[in-house]
């Protein structure tokens, strides 16, 4: 049996864990990232690496000392730099003193992870080991569509809510609840009975509110320590927020499921760029597009420097200007200071509100 | 057809089976078909002295002149062009991408109507180059309205094509078409630009050092090297303290002695092929030149560094990362230093 763990994002440790214990390996989460964790990758990492390398060392800094025996890294080659961490986390890890075994995944996420976490598995013999593979694949990826399903339910609900630490308060145990079910029955169960928890409390619905739309980089949007709980500070100022970023579909991009579903999107979004740009641009354009119709404002949350969502900015910043839509560009890593963040944010809102109020 | 050849066909055309791949199934590697043409009222196309047009120049200036074109090549980098991209791109991108917007604003400026932008993705197999480059004549139209731009597509990793120079053929196609030459001619004009390309780029000439001189490599992306203003002119500092400095090759050899393992991005694995080339001939020090928010050599030079502290331990290695506010004076006694330490570490080598 292995002790695996592998670098975060969100809440990919509820699925991860469901993954693990179907094959048969025990799951160590890391602790969740923060100033510490921080502290201690800063001096480590390259000097302008991009800002989840150094959370994601962090993640696997954390699991090594949790116990940890197996990484698990995703790697290969790539547009983006994402699938060149491995390569420096690896030796990075390996030049502090750290002993653990390195799995590196690309291409079919589902055949690699197969393949190499067979030989320690207790059931590497039994007929039962491949269909656990695809059952554990099933119930990763429903549990992350679930949290999908409840975040969007949070997220159109949270704004008009009477009480919002309550909302978020609910999403927190939902997520804390599914993180140790594992029936598929019980899951199923409980994604419907979180939605309707979501949608009982109680709300105030008499005004409509501004909406704004949130693209960007994955990390960025779905993790809320990156973001500085963006998404709540919002809905706090009396935006809604619309995002189509998630857990679900990140990682529905790396096992290439999701590109077949936004076919449509991708090619409207080639108007814009002629070439992948690699990492979430197409993605980011196509919804800034998108949401330059439906939304008040456009919200664009990228790590600084990160390579494909600059390229974006360059292209969606003209492109909204033209079409009078307010746009705040976030560019963020450990350095962001809170007042400056807070003061921008706020002036954004206000412009959106005005915006909202003309029209 | 038998199963081997099938399977050789098979192997030719899948589609990759990496992150890069996740967006194969609705996106298109080469350029759509164009539409309109973009002849210049005066002939004139502009070309940008920046990123790859040294390597690129040969190829182009022969292809352009025989589309009947006149080639207008912007000014050298200057600190003017640096401040006019820099106004027209976003702030966090890196100081080369800034200085190519400050060629093409020079361009304009002149009254050019048409630029050559060619959007480099691949020229090898299995490696490409850095994101931004990929989507660079986008970015161009994006940030000049009304600019037209010639933008070739070279993706040679997507291509079926086994040769460089037949994907060349296929990815000028579009842009001869827009130019006004008729089809028939694409493929003459073509190989008679590659003809035209030496493959031997234009390379300062090494000084006449004294013969004890240590011998200090300048290695980094081509503009680095070449470009004074982007590379903050190191090859003249260090012969100025009288070093030897010698420059990637061309092409360097494919042997990386397993400096390039991992690094997918084509400028910094041509760095690491260049470094082993440059360490199997004995260099005295090298000097790694990166560019601060430069996307290929944040980990790539990172690997680089780490790889030769164990291929090469005794070898002083100096990495400069430099931004449009990098200073003059800082720099220079970094060199001398560096230099020194060189000079020492030769001395010893010789007295051994």
């Amino acid at each position: 049996m292995l002790k695996i763990a592998t670098s975060q994002i969100g809440y990919l440790g509820v699925g991860m864990r469901s993954l693990a214990k179907e094959l048969g390996h025990e799951w160590v989460d890391p602790q969740r990232p923060g100033l510490e964790g921080l502290v201690r990758t800063r001096p480590l990492s390259p000097e302008y690496c991009c800002y989840p390398f150094r959370l994601a060392l962090a993640d696997c800094l954390s699991a090594l000392d949790r116990g940890a025996d197996t990484l698990v890294f995703f790697g290969g080659k790539g547009i983006c730099r994402l699938a060149m961490y491995q390569s420096v986390q690896q030796e990075i890890l390996a030049r502090g003193g750290h002993a653990f075994e390195a799995h590196v995944v690309s291409g079919d996420i589902r055949s690699s992870l197969y393949g190499l976490l067979r030989d320690r598995s207790p059931y590497r013999d039994s007929w039962t080991y491949t269909p656990r593979t695809y059952l554990g694949f099933f119930k990763f990826m429903y549990k992350l569509k679930i949290i999908e399903r409840w975040r969007m339910r949070l997220l159109a609900h949270r704004p008009y809510a009477m009480a919002q630490d309550r909302a978020t308060a609910v999403f927190g145990q939902l997520v804390e609840k599914l993180d140790h079910t594992h029936e598929i029955g019980a899951l199923s169960r409980l994604g419907r009975a979180g939605l309707r928890q979501l949608s009982a409390l109680p709300a105030n619905r008499s005004t409509v509110l501004p909406r704004v739309g949130i693209i960007g980089e994955s990390y960025a949007c779905i993790d809320d320590f990156t973001n500085r709980r963006v998404f709540e500070r919002l809905n706090r100022l009396g935006i809604e927020v619309q995002s189509p970023i998630s857990e679900y579909k990140f990682m529905s991009v790396v096992t290439r499921l999701y590109y077949k579903t936004e076919a449509r999107r991708i090619r409207r979004a080639m108007r814009f760029f002629e070439a992948p740009g690699g990492g979430d641009s197409l993605l980011s354009v196509a919804y800034a597009e998108e949401f330059s119709r439906t939304c008040d404002g456009v919200l664009h949350l990228y790590p600084f420097t990160c390579l494909p969502e600059t390229s974006v900015r360059q292209v969606i910043e003209p492109f909204l200007q033209r079409r009078g839509v307010p746009y705040l560009s976030l560019g963020l890593d450990e350095q962001t200071a809170e007042e400056g963040f807070s003061t921008r944010l706020e002036t954004f809102v206000e412009v959106v509100k005005g915006r909202f109020a003309k029209s | 057809m038998n199963r081997k050849s099938e399977s050789c066909c098979y192997e030719r055309t899948k589609p990759r089976t990496d992150l890069a791949s996740k967006a194969c199934f609705t996106v298109r590697y080469s350029a759509p078909k164009p539409k309109e043409r973009m002849i210049p009222r005066d002939r004139r196309v502009g070309v940008p002295r920046v990123l790859a047009y040294d390597e690129l120049r040969e190829f182009f200036d022969a292809l352009l002149e025989a589309a009947g074109m006149i080639i207008a090549v912007s000014p050298r980098s200057s600190k003017t062009l640096l401040d006019a991209g820099a106004a027209r791109s976003v702030d966090d991108v890196c100081m080369p991408l800034k200085l190519s917007f400050g060629h093409i604003h020079a361009l304009v400026q002149d009254g050019i109507e048409v630029v050559l932008v060619p959007r480099l993705v691949s020229v090898a197999k299995g490696r490409n180059f850095c994101p931004k480059l990929h989507v660079l004549p986008d970015l161009v139209r994006s940030a000049f309205p009304g600019l037209q731009v010639l933008a070739p597509y070279i993706d040679f990793h997507h291509s079926r094509r086994e040769e460089l120079a037949q994907h060349l053929e296929d990815a000028c196609a579009p842009m001869l078409w827009q130019l006004g030459v008729p089809r028939r001619h694409f493929r003459t004009l073509v190989a008679r630009a590659l003809s035209a390309k030496t493959g031997e780029n234009e390379r300062p000439e090494p000084t006449q050092a004294k013969t004890d001189a240590p011998v200090i490599a300048v290695l980094g992306h081509p503009y680095a090297e070449l470009d004074p203003l982007c590379g903050l002119d190191i090859p003249r500092s260090l012969r100025r303290l009288g070093a030897r400095v010698v420059l990637s090759p061309s092409q360097p050899p494919l042997d990386h002695r397993g400096l390039g393992t991992d690094i997918y991005y084509e400028p910094t694995h041509r760095t690491a092929r260049a470094a082993a080339y440059h360490i199997a001939s004995g260099v005295d020090g090298i000097v790694l030149m990166t560019f601060f928010a430069c996307g290929p050599d944040s980990y790539g030079a990172e690997l680089l560094m780490y790889r030769l502290t164990r291929l090469a331990p005794h070898l002083p290695v100096l990495r400069i990362i430099a931004d449009e506010q990098s200073a003059a004076e800082g720099l220079a006694t970094r060199l001398e230093t560096f230099v020194d330490i060189v000079r020492d570490g030769k001395k010893r080598r010789q007295q051994c």
